[in-house]
């Protein structure tokens, strides 16, 4: 049997990435796989981006959809090694290999429900909603097309072991704080339309702080925190 | 050291970590998508860099990767879960794999002229070709495997195929002993 183009793998990883996983677990499936879920999960997030980046326009379509791909891998990637281990330490076998095929997986399946969200954002963007509520949908799409992603990477834990609550606890604790700060770190996705365009915003405060000021800024109470009109390659509007 | 310099220090550092991984990846033969992706996603191909030296494939090593795949897409359908457990799979896909090898590096020798001139070539060879047709034999038995999980399907016995699994893991035991003995 030959190997599924990367159109049969989306349509895996989407409705069963367990048996992607079960039937990838040698070191050869791992180095076949890797590319073409990478490149999967890329372009749905991708695209994702570009819908995010164009509440603002302009440069700020290409920045989000360069990062929006960053955004979803770095979570994963940076908790694997810390996953692994919280479930080695529950006592339950499972081997590396196995997780990082489920990650890719994971991410894959993101990747895909993002792209298939962004028609969605991109409808109350296009009758200019406001910016505040504008941010909060986007991280509301993440969070939902993220789940199911989590979910491939938990199904791919083994029965057995002890006190397994703790070890999926840690492990989704630590890719929601990575994301949170990923995002934040990453910032501008959905950037005002009056204020400078930047890759990268200068980093003020932390992810806690930033979702504060969003809230009680969606209520209408403003404070004296504004962001910054600096950064990576900013531009101040025309 | 302002803070966004620090992202982009840390970004340079992800980058480096990940382009070693990548040549590395590149030097072992991996194709190129492989070591490309290791640049960005260098973590989840750790495991690869575990995996001992590039290992000289046999004249059977696609045929094993074929059967194999086939074998492990028929096992992750629901019906069939939890017959066979991936440990075993595997230690029956890594030991067809050394015996495909070891006929690869006979292959090799068997080419070499001044080696085939040898008298002791001749018993080589057939010492080759029985090992040869003993991989065969076990490809087609993980061929019947698949055959025997579809039956699991809608008989629902597993005892058959978990007996199968035995013998093949024997068998390729049985070989790796003779090698060794």
């Amino acid at each position: 049997m030959s190997r599924p183009s990367i159109l049969t793998l989306t349509s895996q990883v989407l409705r069963d990435p367990q048996a992607v996983v079960v039937a990838h677990d040698t070191p050869a499936d791992l180095g076949w796989l890797a590319p073409r879920l990478l490149a999967i999960s890329g372009v749905g997030a991708a695209l994702f981006g570009a819908v995010v980046g164009s509440y603002r326009g302009g440069e700020q379509v290409l920045y989000a959809a360069m990062k929006l791909p960053i955004l979803l891998w770095a979570p994963p990637l940076l908790a694997l090694p810390a996953i692994h281990a919280a479930w080695r330490a529950c006592d339950v076998e499972v081997s590396y290999r196995r997780l990082a095929v489920a990650s890719l997986a994971g991410m894959a399946r993101a990747g895909v429900l993002v792209s298939a969200l962004a028609p969605i954002l991109w409808l109350p963007y296009s009758v200019e909603v406001e910016y505040h509520f504008s941010v909060l949908l986007f991280a509301g799409m993440l969070v939902l097309a993220g789940l199911p992603g989590l979910t491939a990477i938990a199904g791919a834990i083994p029965a057995g072991g002890h006190r397994r609550w703790i070890a999926a606890t840690g492990s989704l604790a630590l890719i929601g704080l990575l994301l949170a700060q990923t995002g934040w770190l990453l910032r501008p996705f959905v950037a005002r339309p009056t204020t400078a365009v930047a890759l990268l915003r200068p980093v003020e405060g932390d992810i806690l702080s930033g979702l504060g000021t969003t809230l009680t800024s969606s209520l209408g109470l403003y404070g004296d925190w504004d962001a910054g009109r600096d950064g990576l390659l900013a531009r101040e509007p025309r | 050291m302002n803070a966004t310099t620090a992202t982009l220090a840390l970004l340079g550092a992800w980058l480096l970590l990940g382009g070693v991984t990548a040549l590395v990846l590149a030097r072992r033969g991996q194709p190129a998508a492989t070591a490309l992706s290791a640049l960005l996603a260098w973590p989840v191909l750790v495991p690869l860099l575990a995996d001992a030296a590039p290992r000289h494939a046999g004249p059977f090593a696609t045929r094993i990767d074929t059967c194999f795949t086939a074998l492990r897409t028929a096992l992750a359908d629901p019906s069939a879960t939890g017959i066979v457990t991936a440990e075993e799979l595997v230690s029956l896909e890594h030991a067809l794999r050394r015996a495909d090898g070891r006929i690869g590096m006979v292959d090799r020798l068997l080419a070499e002229e001044a080696l085939r001139a040898d008298p002791l070539a001749l018993q080589l060879d057939r010492a080759r070709g029985l090992a040869a047709d003993e991989i065969e034999s076990v490809l087609r038995g993980v061929v019947q495997l698949r055959v025997q999980v579809g039956l699991v399907a809608l008989a629902g016995d597993t005892v058959p195929v978990r007996e199968r699994m035995r013998e093949l893991g024997a068998r390729v035991r049985a070989m790796e002993e003779i090698s060794l003995a």
